[in-house]
């Protein structure tokens, strides 16, 4: 009879899937031979799947629609911050700066950019350059400085061009 | 896990757009929506409230996803607020509901016309015998504390574990045996007369 107590009291615990993995054997052994034990057992098993049934909805009346209707108007939660795993080693701006300015590659082409617009503004390129295309050469003035005026064929544009001293052939 | 971000569009129905996070959070929606319905319903036992408790709880987990830590599963996070929501629901339709004004449910209650015993176990279907001992389990259920009855609802209805119990409720595994059991035990008290009618 103290082993049926003992069985009884540990019946919730063993339908929960929760009694220790040592108390199974004993527990089990023991529902082997004792008739009284495995009908309450039953009966305790049957008892909980109708509390079961009574307190479960008959269905389940919210749509993921409806769900998705209530939120509108609601903001939604705003973005998690990375976390801040190394805080110490966090960065200063001027750091930063430093850190771009100085690499190598990003220096290095900087420095070309700058150069070549550079030479783009102050040397005269096309000053050896023979004029490109039918036109008239309309006047040359000679002046310290060659000035010629050029009118292309067909059009009313009229260029004029003021070169160095040392750009005087135009032929 | 969705993630979210500043630019996140509300849903807006029939739109045409639904951005990422939003289609990530309606297979959230998709995927707790019965589990929740089914845990408010089970604690609150009124299908209005259940549906009120199901809509606050996705509400709470869109506009505060900033604050899951993921220290717990998601589902844990969930069914926490759901527990949270329908405690906040009983404690505020009905605050005397689980004080007990009578001990047992009377055999009268609990005299189902044409089953008794053993019968009941032999036709468990039938509607009518149905009907009637879903109010009194239902009636009986209602008597407990809000702590009790989602301890046993999380455990009977839900199918969680004494851990998983434990960590939604934030307590010890110890304290969760012990709800149960008190749960248990006023539940069989309560419905005796129905289990056990006089002869």
């Amino acid at each position: 009879m103290r082993r049926c107590r003992k069985i009884r009291k540990d019946m919730d615990k063993y339908l929960d899937g929760e009694l220790e993995s040592e108390k199974i054997p004993f527990f089990e052994g023991h529902l082997k031979t004792c008739t009284l034990c495995r009908e309450a057992l039953a009966q305790h098993r049957e008892e909980r799947q109708q509390r079961v049934l009574g307190l479960l909805p008959d269905e389940i009346p919210v749509t993921t629609r409806d769900i998705l209707a209530s939120l509108q108007g609601h903001a939604p939660a705003k973005p998690a911050a990375a976390p801040d795993i190394f805080p110490e080693f966090k960065e200063s701006p001027l750091a930063r700066v430093k850190k771009w300015v100085f690499r190598p590659v990003p220096a290095a082409a900087f420095a070309l950019c700058i150069i070549a617009l550079g030479l783009s503004l102050f040397l005269p390129f096309n000053t050896h350059r023979k004029a490109s295309g039918a036109g008239v050469i309309i006047d040359q003035i000679e002046s310290s400085q060659n000035v010629m005026i050029y009118q292309p064929e067909k059009t009313d544009t009229t260029i004029i061009w003021i070169m160095p001293a040392s750009a005087k052939e135009i032929s | 896990m969705f993630r979210t971000d500043k630019n996140r569009a509300s849903p807006r129905e029939g739109s045409g757009f639904i951005s990422r996070e939003v289609e990530e959070f309606q297979t959230v929606v998709e995927e707790y929506r019965s589990r929740v319905y089914q845990t408010a319903y089970g604690i609150v036992q009124n299908a209005d409230d259940a549906k009120d408790i199901t809509q606050e709880v996705f509400l709470k987990v869109y506009t505060k996803m900033d604050t899951f830590k993921g220290l717990a599963s998601l589902s844990t996070w969930i069914y926490r607020i759901t527990v949270n929501t329908a405690i906040d629901m009983i404690r505020k339709r009905k605050p005397n509901v689980y004080t007990g004004f009578r001990e047992e449910i009377s055999r009268e209650e609990a005299n189902v016309p044409g089953f008794s015993g053993a019968a009941r176990f032999a036709s468990p279907f039938n509607a009518t015998y149905q009907g009637e001992i879903r109010k009194l389990i239902q009636e009986a259920f209602t008597r407990l504390s809000p702590d009790h009855r989602v301890t046993l609802v999380l455990r009977e209805i839900e199918g969680l574990s004494y851990q998983q119990i434990a960590e939604t409720l934030e307590c010890s595994t110890g304290t969760v045996m012990s709800r149960l059991h008190y749960a248990r035990k006023k539940m069989q008290k309560l419905l005796a007369p129905v289990w056990r009618p006089a002869a």
